[in-house]
């Protein structure tokens, strides 16, 4: 694995454990000299701590967010995870891939936080946590090519149905309050929503993958 | 491909994507539009995400959690001070004329002008001062509430609630929404909301903890700024040029004249009054509501924008006698005290190159010589 930690020269071979569980995914020993840096994968070059967090924090949140359906906690989940490599920066040492080790992280962080929050069952975490096999993929050029496909296709909507879908997918607005905002009622806005997914799902072909996938682990 | 689309209940869908989960199993189709629409969701909201403002906020968490260990040192520290001079000072002053101290209680009553023209002073004991089919109302010393009457007619007349400067008043409206009224405001409002929407305005500063009802809106209006509400805690600033709004809790449409933002919470609106901008930016919610709390937080705040809080806080007036002392900057964080002294004597003792001179209701800022 690509995490490892750095035992104190004094106490080798004594494990840390004061680690985050939410954030710990595998960790091998490791008696190298400590570097106190983080690597870029690629080309191994050296990057500074608010580097790696401006590269990968909208990437991070979004994928919390995909977990949580909450702003603030995906928020919250991402900046506790960058506090958490802060404070352990002397004695976390990346040595291969941040984003990969990073998404990890924070998926598990995700995830334990809905198991923690009790408003969603068991079984439905575990759904969740099937379907973030399929989002976010760590490839960052496949990631833009399917926003810019995604946003080219919310484009193509009537102006109206792009609206709703907006306010309640950008600005987050409950149905109630997106008709009371556009002064319609809320069942004209549950078919606009319906009829924006029907389309933009059609037209971002990707997603109907993960139909059969579904199905294939639903069947095993 | 989509004639799978029959297979899904879309209003059970619907429903579990606005968060009224009834804990009903989805079938494949349903799940797998599901995970469509939460890919949509998460790549359409990646821009509530920007990176500037995130490693910034981080930047905060980060030094707030290194700053508290080291405030407490420093509170600890100017405590023993406190002792140590204030004995000092005690024997010293004793054989001088004894300076004056900035001990005064606020002279001004909180008052309640009633919708017939009716006139109320509050601020002492328990009272009933209406009851009837319109509104019960009930005042302490601190607080005004007001119950629902049985008579459903729509009120159109307005009660006035005034708070001087020097005092803090709580309301509750007939509908149950709390309004907290910081010192120098106006809150102008119905005794009951039996409309189809409830309508405040206000001037000074307040704080809204608007009881929910999706079926009635609740817009609080200020100058030429609205602020309507979808269930949510908000707080109004206009004491200065602009008139700030900040977002605690829930969601918040803020519109004046044709510009309109919809606020998050810890995001801020600010209405230019001079040129009818509507700009919104992050901030950390708690700077804006702290008073609330009964607390005095300034967080690198300049000494002219402290004082000129606290002239109106504690009904007094602030001279500066040096104009460089004006834009010191500096953080104050304590449960506001009774008396101005005590703030007064907090910040000499963190800025050990300021003196106070208090004569009657004015103090005069000077270097110490």
């Amino acid at each position: 694995m690509v995490i490892c930690r750095k035992q104190q020269q004094h106490n080798a071979g004594q494990q840390m454990m004061e680690i985050n569980p939410d954030f710990i995914i595998l960790c091998a020993d490791n008696n190298e000299v400590t570097k106190w840096f983080m690597y870029q994968p690629k080309s191994g070059e050296v990057v500074s701590f608010e580097e790696q967090f401006k590269l990968h924090y909208t990437f991070l949140c979004t994928a919390a967010y995909y977990v949580v359906e909450d702003e603030d906690a995906a928020r919250d989940i991402v900046q506790d995870f960058f506090l958490y490599c802060w404070s352990k920066r002397h004695i976390i040492r990346i040595t291969h891939d941040f984003k990969s080790y990073a998404v990890r992280a924070i998926r598990n962080a995700s995830l334990n936080y809905l198991k923690k929050s009790g408003k969603t069952s068991l079984e439905e975490v575990a759904v969740i946590e099937n379907m973030t096999q399929h989002f976010p993929l760590e490839d960052n050029e496949a990631e833009a090519d399917r926003n810019a496909a995604l946003w080219a296709a919310v484009a193509r909507l009537p102006e109206q149905r792009r609206r709703i879908f907006l306010l309640s997918n950008r600005d987050g607005l409950k149905y109630k309050d997106i008709a009371a905002t556009l002064g319609i009622s809320v069942n004209t806005v549950k078919t606009q929503i319906k009829l924006a997914l029907q389309f933009l799902r059609k037209e971002c072909r990707w997603m109907n993958i993960i139909i059969a996938f579904l199905f294939f682990l639903k069947n095993n | 491909m989509n004639e799978n689309d029959k297979e899904i209940d879309w209003e059970k869908l619907l429903n579990r994507m606005d968060g009224d989960s009834a804990g009903e199993a989805l079938n494949e189709e349903e799940l797998a539009m599901l995970a469509a629409a939460k890919e949509m969701q998460s790549r359409i909201g990646a821009a509530k995400f920007p990176e500037e403002e995130g490693w910034q906020n981080f930047v905060q968490a980060r030094n707030r959690r290194q700053a508290r260990r080291f405030t407490l040192v420093k509170l600890a520290a100017a405590a023993v001070l406190v002792l140590a001079i204030g004995a000092g000072l005690w024997t010293f002053l004793n054989r001088q004329h004894p300076p004056q101290l900035a001990n005064e209680t606020p002279a001004g009553k909180v008052r309640l002008k009633l919708s017939d023209g009716h006139e109320v002073t509050l601020g002492g004991s328990t009272q009933v001062i209406q009851n009837n089919g319109i509104a019960s109302i009930k005042a302490d010393q601190s607080s005004l509430v007001y119950g629902a009457g049985a008579n459903r007619t729509l009120v159109t007349a307005m009660d006035t609630l005034e708070v001087p400067r020097g005092l803090q008043f709580t309301l509750q409206l007939a509908d149950g929404t709390k309004v907290w009224l910081n010192a120098g405001s106006r809150l102008i409002y119905p005794a009951a909301f039996n409309g189809a929407s409830r309508n405040v305005y206000v001037q000074g500063e307040a704080y809204f903890d608007v009881a929910a009802d999706i079926e009635r809106p609740f817009t609080v209006y200020s100058g030429k700024v609205a602020m309507k509400v979808l269930g949510t805690a908000f707080n109004v600033n206009t004491y200065g040029p602009e008139i700030q709004t900040t977002l605690s809790s829930g969601k918040l449409l803020v519109t004046a004249g044709q510009e309109s933002t919809v606020l998050a919470p810890d995001e801020q609106a600010v209405y230019n009054d001079k040129n009818g901008s509507l700009n919104k930016r992050t901030v950390e919610a708690r700077v804006f509501t702290a008073w609330k709390e009964g607390d005095l937080f300034f967080e690198d705040a300049t000494l002219l924008d402290i004082t000129s809080y606290l002239a109106r806080n504690y009904d007094y007036v602030f001279v500066f006698e040096d104009p460089t002392l004006e834009k010191i900057s500096f953080t104050l964080d304590m449960r506001r005290p009774a008396v101005l002294q005590d703030v007064l004597n907090q910040i000499s003792h963190s800025m050990n190159n300021l003196r106070f001179r208090v004569e009657g209701k004015t103090v005069h800022i000077m270097k110490r010589q």
